[in-house]
């Protein structure tokens, strides 16, 4: 793991409830989880991470596998914690209206938190606009480093349309750059901030 | 606009920068944006969220200590509570009479020992249950009576407790040895007894004397009728002039009036019989239904 402690022993710790071992699976696994659900506009990201991790922690005991296997699981367990929520909310989920928390990001440099409050406004703002599955089916991959097979399986749908979904996204992506340029001009890069 | 050859180079350029490898060089500048909105994704995502309340005091102490719920499977092992202590009593207690019971019936030499036990058992409740027994005794009947009773609550069945490897079979299934209780205790000797039965068939004369007064102090009027009635020869019984009250003239010569006598003692006689007969023990309990 990226604390440098053998995946199995730190498994083995979180499958007996050892805090330790909660606390480092936590810290792995929490800024990508919590960062789905954010760039998918969850209303309270932070609560429906932690209600996710607590049902992780909680089923540790019954699963078995590798590392890729239990991020696979925990950001399945995370999408649907983000699905009921939808439905308990019933309405569409406000994308790009909430950016996160800027203050946790920025600090230091003027120029260089600029920048990056920019770039995480724009990254919202490209995510806001995508459909929910295409967001769900790049943000999985981007985020969670999962497969096409893993995430058609968190999904619950076939991997030939995640690929499609992907297709499409990317597309729209895209489109959205492109249109952007012809808005403002060749010279200026609307994405600029992106590439930083 | 986009065309086909930009989605496959876009996905390509996507597959690279989620690979690690570099974007492909065809990549134009749509290309670098989408691979730059990944990189955008993940640099938006590098803090941990706030945990709530729940999930704080999960990451703070763990499971290990958590035994405030314990499930249902886990909640037997805990430990052993006075309920559970007092149902395994009872169950050792319940198992262990269906065992010995099945050990005594499969064992033919003890069952004539099972049987007197059971009599003796059953005589004692019958007597406690109907109040003869003394106070002391009776408490005691009543406290084993109600623990026995409690027993039967909430225990398993023996079948369930019975150990495979055990010897014991199922009591339903053995064959249980008839045994034949033949009461031959002697009656004790009653005069009246004696004077009204006479010897019995096949019994000697004077063994019927001797045997009722073997002190010699026998009755010579009875012994005397008796030896009318059967015919016998009183100076040719051994042993019979130690009788008191003898009368052996006519014996051999039954009068009327002696055969009068004989016919009212036979039937005294087979009154009394009778009579003994009637003090066997009335167990029979009364489970008939009527039928139309």
């Amino acid at each position: 793991m990226r604390t440098g402690l053998p995946f199995d022993d730190v498994l083995a710790a979180a499958q007996a409830g050892a805090a330790w071992a909660f606390e480092v699976l936590y810290r792995s696994l929490s800024p990508s989880v919590t960062g789905y659900l954010r760039l998918h506009g969850a209303v309270e990201p932070d609560d429906l991470a932690s209600e996710t991790f607590i049902g992780v922690f909680t089923g540790l005991p019954g699963f078995s596998g590798d590392e890729d296997a239990l991020r696979a699981w925990v950001f399945t367990i995370a999408h649907r914690r983000l699905i009921d929520d939808w439905r308990r909310r019933s309405r569409r989920p406000q994308v790009a209206d909430d950016p996160g928390d800027l203050t946790e990001l920025l600090g230091g440099d003027v120029e260089d938190d600029a920048l990056v409050g920019v770039g995480t406004e724009t990254v919202h703002r490209l995510c806001a606009a995508l459909p929910d599955d295409q967001r769900s089916v790049l943000l999985l991959r981007i985020l969670a480093d999962l497969t096409m097979e893993q995430v058609a399986s968190a999904m619950g749908r076939s991997v030939a349309s995640v690929k499609a979904l992907q297709r499409r996204g990317l597309r729209a992506l895209r489109t959205q750059v492109e249109n952007a340029e012809e808005r403002v001009g060749a010279n200026a890069h609307p994405y600029e901030s992106l590439r930083r | 606009m986009t065309t086909a050859a930009d989605d496959t180079t876009d996905e390509a350029a996507f597959e690279a920068f989620l690979a690690g490898r570099p974007l492909p060089e065809e990549a134009d500048g749509g290309t670098s944006a989408v691979a730059a909105f990944a990189g955008a994704v993940r640099a938006t995502a590098t803090l941990p969220g706030r945990p709530n309340a729940a999930l704080a005091d999960l990451l703070a102490s763990g499971l290990l200590t958590d035994q405030s719920s314990p499930s249902t499977r886990t909640a037997p092992s805990a430990g052993s509570s006075p309920r559970r202590s007092r149902v395994r009593r009872r169950r050792r207690f319940a198992m262990f009479f269906p065992a010995l019971l099945a050990k005594l019936l499969s064992a033919g030499a003890v069952a004539q020992a099972a049987t007197g036990a059971g009599v003796v058992l059953v005589a004692f409740t019958g007597a406690g249950a109907t109040g003869v027994l003394g106070d002391n005794v009776q408490d005691t009947l009543s406290t084993v009576v109600g623990a026995a009773d409690e027993t039967t609550d909430d225990v398993t069945t023996p079948d369930e407790t019975l150990t495979a490897d055990e010897t014991t079979t199922d009591p339903g299934e053995v064959e249980v040895p008839e045994v034949v209780t033949e009461v031959t205790v002697e009656a004790e000797f009653t005069p009246e007894e004696w004077a009204a039965n006479g010897p019995v068939e096949g019994q000697k004369f004077s063994d019927w004397v001797h045997a009722a007064f073997p002190d010699g102090k026998a009755d010579g009027q009875v012994v005397s009728h008796w030896a009318r009635l059967k015919h016998v020869d009183l100076e040719e019984v051994d042993g019979i002039e130690d009788v008191e009250g003898i009368d052996d003239s006519d014996t051999n010569q039954p009068t009327a009036e002696v055969e009068a006598e004989t016919e009212d003692a036979g039937e005294d006689s087979r009154g009394n019989g009778n009579g003994h007969g009637g003090h066997g023990n009335g167990n029979g309990n009364g489970n008939g239904r009527g039928h139309n």
